[in-house]
C-alpha cells in the first residue's frame, strides 16, 4: 500500500494560497487510494505555473512542452498499457495553444486522465489574458479590457464526445481527490476541469467567488449524469459553474480498439520478415 | 568506402548514351493521360511484365495534386543493366489524349514512337513512328471505353518486344479486387492491344529481352516502401503520422503491415502531435517514427528540439518536395539539408543521415532506430520526392531484414545510483523506463541537472548540461559516404539523396569522373570528405535547391572554395543524365 506522502516529490513554488496546491494534493491522494506505486505512474505536464507539477509529484515525469502535454501521454499510453498516464496543464495550455489535442484526445478516448487547473489567467508570465478571461478582463496584453468571449470547457468536452467529463474546485479537496479516483478508473478519456484559484492576478475568482455560486452536481438530486443532453442543459444553465460528474458513459478506449489485437503476433518473426519482402515486393 | 558494383560499366557504354541511340540499354516508355484513367496500374502493369522478363525497371510517376483530370505520366524505363533514374528522351510515348501529345511531344527521341488514341486525338499530322490506334474503340468493344489504357498497354507490350502471356497473370492479381468480371474485361482490353496488328511496329527489345532472359530473383519497390519495410524490420512499434505528399506511402503501408507484428499506426491531428507521439512512445520505451515532408517538418520543429533537450529518442523521414509553404507537393526538391540540420532554436545534437539508393532506404531506417537509441537524440532521414516514389527492380540482397541486431543502446542497471541525464565521457546517460522499479525520473524540456532536477539558476549546471548534450555525437558509427567511379579520377562529382540514381549512371560513361555520395549530412563527416576530395582539381556539387545548400555545408566545413562548383536545378524535375553531363562540363 502507498500513501500519498510517497506521491510527494520537491517542495512547490507555487505562491502561497495558490489553488494548484489543492489540487496537487488531490492527485497525491486519488493515487494512493487506487493502490498505485509511483513506479506504475506518469505524469505528464505541459508549460506554465501548472506544468511545474511534474516536479512537484513523485511518479514519472514528462515535463513536455506548452500545450503539448496531451500527444505526449498519448504516446506514452499507447507504449505501454499497465502505466496509469495522467496530464496535468493549464487553461493556456489546454484551451489555448494546445486545444486542438484536447478534441482529437477526446474522440480517441485514450485511456488517461486530463486535469486542467483552470485558473483565468496567464499566470507565470504575470496575469495576462487567457482564453478562458472574462469579457472585460483588463490585462497587460489587453489594456482596454477583453473582447473575446472565454472557451467553454464542459460544453466543449461534452460536444467533443467525451465519455468522462467532471469539474472541481481546488478549495474541495474531498470531492477533487473522489473524482480524480474515478477519472483514473474510467477506461478511456477522463477530462476533469479544475478551478484553481490564481490569488496573485485575478482579484476576480477567488475561493469566496467560487463558493457564493458553484453548484454541485453529486448533490443534485435526479441528476442522470449518462445522459449528454441533460449534462449539456445543467452545465448552461449554470453557466459552467457547477462541480462533480458531469457525464460518463461507456465505450471501449482507443487502446483497447487498436488494429494489432486482431492478430496474433507471428512466430519466428525473422523468417516471417523475408516471406512479406518476398510476399509483397516481388508481386 | 571502396568500389562498388557498379563500377564495372564506368566507361564501357557506346557513345551516344546520352543521344539518340539504337545501342542504348536502357529504354524509356511514358504513358500519358488524366488522372483517374488508369495511367499508374497501366504503368505499373507494364513494370512488371519486364521485371517478370528478366529485366531491370525503373518508374516514375509525374502527377499534379489533383485527383481526377490533370495530366499525369507515368515513365517506366526498362534496361539490361540495374536502371537507376528515369533517364533522359521517351522512346515511346502513349498519349491518350491531345493535350498529352501537345505537352509532351517535345520529350520524343527523334527515333521514338508515339501512340495516340485515334479515337480521341483527330488532325494529327503525318510523321514518321507516329501511330493512331483505335484505343476506346477497341476497349468499349470487348468491355468498357475506360479501359482503352489496357489495350494501349497491349498495344506498347507488344511493340517493345515483351511477352504478352506474361500480363494475364499480373492483370488478373491487380484487379482480383475488384471482382472476376473486371479483371477478365482488362485482360481482353490488354488482349485486344496486343494483337492490334500495324506493319510498322517492330519490336525494338528482343535484344534486351535475350539479354536478360534468365529469370531473375529481383524486389520491385519505392524508397517510401523500402523504409517502411525498414521500420518493420528495426522493431518498430508505433507510427504516428499525418498524411502528406510525398511520405504518406509510408504511413499507409505500415497501416496494413504494422499491426500483423504487434504495432500501431495512429493519424494525428497534425505534424505537432506526430512527433510527440513518437516521443512519449520512445520514452515509454518502444521504437516509434514519423514520416513527413517539410510543411511537417516545419511544424515539427518544436518537438525537435523536445527530442534533443529530453535526450529522447526519435526517428523521423523527411520526405523533401519543393518549398517554401505549400509549394509543389508532387515535386521534387532538396530544399530541406539546411533545415533538417539547423531547425530549432537553442542548441542540441541531432544526427541527420541521406540515403541514395532503395537498399540504403531501407538500412538508413534501420541505422536511424540504432543511432537514436545509441545516442539518445532525434534521427532525420533525408529522402526526397524522387528517391521516395520511383520504383526500381533491386536485388534481394540490398535488404536483409533477417541479421539485424536490435541494441537499445546505454540502459540503466538497477541499483546503481541512477541518474538518467548523468555527464559521462561520451555525454551519453543511461536510460530508464517507466514501470521500472527505483527509477523514478523527470524528463523535462526545461533546463535540468543530471537527477533530471530543473535547474536554471547554476550556471555551472547549464555548462555542464549543454557540454554533455553537444558532445553525444562527437563519434558516430553510420555509414558517411562512399564513392564510386574511377579512384585515380581528379574530378569528382558530389551529391546526395537521389543525385546517386542519376550520377552513377552519368558515371558509366564518365571514366575521368568520381561521384562521392555523401550519406551523412550531419554530424558533417569532413574528415572523410576531405579525404576523398584531395588532390581533386575539379569538385562539382550537385543539389536540387537554389541556394546550393549541400555545396555551402562543405564549403563551411572545409576549405575547399576555389575548387568547388555547384550545380543546381529547382524546377521541380530530377537531373536528366544528359542534363547532369553537360552541367558537369562547365
Amino acid at each position: 500500500m502507498t500513501s500519498s506522502r510517497d506521491f510527494v516529490r520537491e517542495k512547490p513554488t507555487w505562491c502561497p494560497g495558490c489553488g494548484d496546491f489543492g489540487v496537487l494534493k488531490a492527485i497525491q491522494d486519488a493515487a494512493a487510494d487506487s493502490g498505485l506505486s509511483p513506479e506504475d505512474m506518469v505524469m505528464v505536464s505541459g508549460i506554465g505555473c501548472s506544468g511545474k507539477i511534474t516536479s512537484y509529484f513523485r511518479s514519472y515525469g514528462f515535463h513536455s512542452m506548452h500545450g503539448r502535454t496531451l500527444p505526449v501521454a498519448t504516446g506514452i499510453r499507447l507504449a505501454n498499457p499497465a502505466l496509469k498516464v495522467i496530464a496535468v496543464g493549464g487553461d493556456g495550455d489546454g484551451y489555448g495553444i494546445g486545444l486542438n489535442h484536447l478534441i482529437h484526445a477526446i474522440r480517441r478516448n485514450v485511456d488517461l486522465t486530463y486535469i486542467v487547473m483552470h485558473n483565468h489567467v496567464y499566470g507565470n508570465t504575470k496575469g495576462q489574458t487567457a482564453p478562458t478571461s472574462d469579457v472585460g478582463y483588463v490585462s497587460g496584453s489587453t489594456p482596454m479590457g477583453a473582447i473575446e468571449e472565454p472557451v467553454r470547457p464542459l460544453s466543449l468536452a461534452l460536444a467533443s464526445g467525451a465519455t468522462f467529463v467532471a469539474q472541481g474546485m481546488a478549495g474541495n479537496i474531498r470531492q477533487l481527490t473522489r473524482l480524480i479516483r474515478e477519472g483514473m478508473a474510467h477506461e478511456g478519456f477522463a477530462f476533469i476541469n479544475v478551478f484553481s484559484p490564481c490569488v496573485t492576478y485575478d482579484k476576480k475568482h477567488t475561493y469566496a467567488w467560487y463558493k457564493e455560486r458553484l453548484v454541485d452536481l453529486d448533490e443534485c438530486e435526479g441528476y442522470d449524469c449518462t445522459d449528454p443532453a441533460a449534462a449539456f442543459a445543467k452545465v448552461t444553465q449554470h453557466g459552467e459553474l457547477v462541480t462533480g460528474l458531469i457525464h460518463r458513459r461507456a465505450r471501449p478506449s482507443f487502446e483497447r480498439q487498436l488494429p494489432k489485437h486482431r492478430f496474433q503476433e507471428r512466430d519466428g518473426k525473422r523468417m516471417a520478415l523475408k516471406d512479406v519482402m518476398f510476399e509483397i515486393f516481388s508481386e | 568506402m571502396g568500389f562498388q558494383k557498379n563500377r564495372r560499366g564506368a566507361g564501357a557504354l557506346a557513345k551516344g548514351e546520352f543521344g539518340v541511340s539504337k545501342t542504348r540499354d536502357s529504354r524509356l516508355i511514358r504513358i500519358a493521360g488524366k488522372t483517374g484513367e488508369g495511367v499508374d496500374s497501366a504503368g505499373d502493369i507494364l513494370a512488371h511484365i519486364a521485371k517478370e522478363s528478366g529485366l531491370e525497371v525503373n518508374t516514375f510517376r509525374s502527377f499534379p495534386p489533383v485527383i481526377k483530370g490533370g495530366n499525369t505520366h507515368h515513365d517506366v524505363r526498362i534496361g539490361v543493366r540495374p536502371v537507376l533514374c528515369s533517364g533522359d528522351d521517351v522512346d515511346v510515348l502513349i498519349a491518350l489524349d491531345g493535350e498529352q501529345l501537345a505537352r509532351l511531344k517535345r520529350d520524343v527521341a527523334e527515333d521514338g514512337w508515339v501512340l495516340y488514341d485515334r479515337d480521341a486525338v483527330r488532325d494529327v499530322p503525318e510523321r514518321k513512328n507516329w501511330v493512331g490506334l483505335p484505343l476506346k474503340s477497341t476497349a468499349r468493344s470487348v468491355g468498357a471505353p475506360v479501359m482503352r489504357n489496357m489495350v494501349a498497354l497491349g498495344a506498347v507490350t507488344r511493340l517493345a518486344g515483351l511477352d504478352g502471356k506474361r500480363a494475364a497473370g499480373i492483370i488478373r492479381a491487380r484487379f482480383a479486387a475488384k471482382g472476376e468480371r473486371v479483371a477478365e474485361e482488362n485482360r481482353r482490353a490488354f488482349e485486344a492491344g496486343y494483337r492490334m496488328h500495324e506493319p510498322r511496329m517492330k519490336p525494338f527489345l528482343p535484344r534486351m529481352s535475350e539479354a536478360g532472359a534468365k529469370e531473375k530473383d529481383r524486389l520491385f519497390l519505392s524508397g517510401n516502401e523500402a523504409m517502411a519495410f525498414g521500420a518493420l524490420a528495426a522493431d518498430c512499434k508505433l507510427f504516428a503520422g499525418y498524411p502528406i505528399t510525398p511520405a504518406t506511402d509510408i504511413m499507409e503501408w505500415l497501416a496494413v503491415r504494422l499491426p500483423r507484428f504487434g504495432g500501431d499506426v495512429v493519424q494525428t491531428e497534425d505534424e505537432i502531435a506526430a512527433l510527440c507521439m513518437v516521443i512519449g512512445a520512445q520514452y515509454a520505451g518502444v521504437r516509434a517514427m514519423t514520416a513527413t515532408s517539410g510543411p511537417g517538418i516545419s511544424l515539427m520543429t518544436e518537438a525537435l528540439g523536445l527530442s534533443g533537450m529530453t535526450e529522447t529518442p526519435a526517428v523521423i523521414v523527411n520526405v523533401q518536395r519543393p518549398g517554401p509553404s505549400a509549394g509543389m507537393p508532387t515535386k521534387h526538391e532538396q530544399g530541406d539539408i539546411q533545415h533538417m540540420i539547423f531547425a530549432s532554436h537553442g542548441e542540441f545534437s541531432r544526427i541527420v543521415l541521406a540515403p541514395g539508393t532503395i537498399g540504403e532506404c531501407f538500412r538508413d531506417i534501420v541505422a536511424a532506430f540504432h543511432l537514436a537509441d545509441r545516442h539518445q537524440c532525434p534521427v532525420l532521414v533525408a529522402s526526397d520526392q524522387d528517391l521516395a516514389l520511383r520504383k526500381q527492380t533491386i536485388d534481394p540482397s540490398e535488404l536483409d531484414p533477417e541479421n539485424i541486431a536490435i541494441d537499445r543502446g546505454k540502459l540503466a542497471a538497477p541499483g546503481d545510483g541512477f541518474r538518467r541525464y548523468a555527464c559521462t565521457d561520451d555525454g551519453i546517460s543511461p536510460r530508464a523506463f517507466p514501470g521500472q522499479e527505483g527509477m523514478l525520473f523527470l524528463a523535462s524540456g526545461d533546463e535540468h541537472d543530471e537527477e533530471g532536477k530543473i535547474d536554471v539558476e547554476i550556471p555551472e549546471v547549464r555548462r555542464r548540461m549543454v557540454e554533455k548534450r553537444m558532445r553525444k555525437i562527437r563519434r558516430v558509427e553510420s555509414e558517411s559516404l562512399r564513392w564510386y567511379g574511377n579512384p585515380a579520377a581528379h574530378r569528382v562529382l558530389v551529391g546526395c539523396g537521389s543525385v546517386t540514381g542519376v550520377a552513377l549512371e552519368v558515371l558509366r560513361r564518365a571514366p575521368d569522373w568520381k561521384f562521392v555520395q555523401i550519406r551523412r549530412l550531419w554530424p558533417f563527416p569532413a574528415r572523410e570528405v576531405e579525404a576523398a576530395l584531395r588532390g581533386a582539381e575539379r569538385v562539382a556539387v550537385a543539389e536540387h535547391n537554389e541556394g546550393g545548400q549541400l555545396a555551402r555545408l562543405i564549403r563551411s566545413e572545409l576549405p575547399i572554395h576555389e575548387r568547388l562548383r555547384s550545380i543546381r536545378k529547382y524546377d521541380g524535375t530530377p537531373f536528366k543524365p544528359r542534363e547532369l553531363w553537360e552541367a558537369m562540363q562547365g
